[in-house]
Parts: structure tokens; C-alpha cells; sequence
């Protein structure tokens, strides 16, 4: 699960940053916006099925590659 | 005397316009803080509707650190709701239609929320093109992608950026109407 969420950021972020630094701030770093985001959720609910609903998270809980996964 | 000139000269709304502006801002984060702070002596975190907006580097950021309770629900309850239901449904070509037509949506709503007259509407769609230009720039310019973390263009899009902010202010209050 661990890689394909990787996968997923790495092409919605368009760099392997986000492999190697999993802690980097994808907002500040200006690698994710609100359309990067929402990807992200569509991304993982087509190729993972765990579907999460806008609401449910906050940008504190999806902010880093490290706490995506650990969600 | 009249504090507020009756007549609108350039120089009137100029003065107008700032004015307004710091008076909507302390007038509005003011109130704010008083619902943050009376709700967390009777023990609950309301969390801050302001976060130093002005420093805002562009109109993106700015809406991140604006009355952030409101955009933050229109974000998360219109915005991606319509862009992941776009997206999934195949409605546009590119997901960057979804996401303009999405801020469309929302900053016109945004503008409505505050009340039909028509400088309400007019500020809402004002952001609306603010943020879309913003973006679609960013995305396009080479131009920005070099000079974006120097710091004479961190000083400049700060002050643009003030500016285009305050000229929505000048909208929202109705004043050149």
C-alpha cells in the first residue's frame, strides 16, 4: 500500500521528492494544492478502494508523504 | 467635516479603498478572536478565522489565511466534491477545467453568501478570475518558475498581492457603485 501511495504522489506531484524527503510539507513546498489533494483522494479510493470523504480529513492530517501513509 | 468624501475622486476611492480595507480587516479577524477567545474559556478550541493574510504571496495563499472558516467549507464541501465528481465522471478533458469551473462555483457562491446586491456577485467572480489567472500563470510561466524563491519577487507579489486584495475590498464595499 506503502509504494502505491508513492506512485500516486509521485505523479501527482511530478517529482521523487516526496520519496525521498517523507516529511516534506507538500503544501508549503508547493508540490500539492487543492486539486493535488482531491487527486490524491481519487487516486487512492480507485486504485487502494478506501474511499475519504473531503470532510473527513484535515491539511494537518494529509500534509506529509509520512502521515498520508500513516492514515 | 466629512470623514468619508462624498464626491469619488481617484484620490478619494485610493484613500477609500485602504482605509476600508484595514477597517474590514481589524473590524472582522477583531470579532473573530472574540469568538476564539470566549469559546475557549468555556473550553472549546475554535480554531483562528485569520492567519496574517497579508503576507500572502498570492491570491491562492490568501484564501488560505482569509476568513478561513468560510473557505475552508466551501473547499472542502463544493470544490473537491465537483472536481472528484468531474474527474470521475469524465465530465471535462482536462482536470484543469474542473478545478476553474469549480472556483467559479465557489467564489460565486462566496459572493452571493455575503448578499445579492450586484458588488457582492462582482467580488466573488473577481476572485474567481484572480485565482484562475494565478494559477494558470504559475503553471505556464517559465518567468515565475525561475524567479519565484528570489526574494525581490517574494517582496513584490507580496505587495501586488495586497493590492489586488484591497481593489476587492473597494468592490466588496460597494463604494464605486
Amino acid at each position: 500500500m506503502e509504494s502505491k501511495i508513492l506512485d500516486i504522489l509521485e505523479s501527482i506531484c511530478g517529482t521523487d521528492e516526496i520519496r525521498s524527503d517523507r516529511d516534506i510539507n507538500l503544501f508549503d513546498a508547493g508540490l500539492m494544492d487543492s486539486l493535488g489533494l482531491t487527486e490524491l483522494l481519487i487516486g487512492i479510493e480507485e486504485q487502494l478502494g478506501i474511499e475519504i470523504a473531503p470532510t473527513e480529513i484535515s491539511r494537518e492530517d494529509f500534509d506529509t508523504p509520512n502521515k498520508i501513509i500513516e492514515y | 467635516m466629512d470623514r468619508i468624501p462624498e464626491t469619488h475622486t481617484f484620490l478619494n476611492t485610493l484613500n477609500y479603498m485602504y482605509a476600508y480595507s484595514m477597517y474590514l480587516f481589524f473590524d472582522f479577524a477583531g470579532y473573530s478572536l472574540l469568538a476564539v477567545g470566549t469559546s475557549y474559556i468555556l473550553g472549546v478550541k475554535t480554531p483562528d478565522n485569520f492567519n496574517l493574510p497579508f503576507i500572502s504571496r498570492d491570491i491562492k495563499e490568501f484564501w488560505n489565511r482569509w476568513h478561513i472558516s468560510l473557505s475552508t467549507w466551501f473547499r472542502d464541501f463544493i470544490y473537491t466534491r465537483f472536481v472528484m465528481l468531474s474527474m470521475k465522471k469524465k465530465w471535462f478533458k482536462s482536470r484543469f477545467t474542473s478545478s476553474y469551473i469549480a472556483y467559479i462555483i465557489i467564489m460565486g457562491a462566496m459572493g452571493i453568501w455575503h448578499g445579492t446586491e450586484k458588488h457582492y456577485i462582482i467580488y466573488g467572480l473577481y476572485h474567481a478570475l484572480l485565482i484562475i489567472l494565478t494559477d494558470y500563470l504559475q503553471r505556464k510561466s517559465n518567468w515565475y518558475r525561475r524567479m519565484k524563491s528570489t526574494r525581490v519577487y517574494k517582496a513584490v507579489s507580496v505587495a501586488v498581492t495586497f493590492n489586488l486584495i484591497c481593489i476587492g475590498f473597494l468592490i466588496f464595499s460597494g463604494y464605486p457603485f
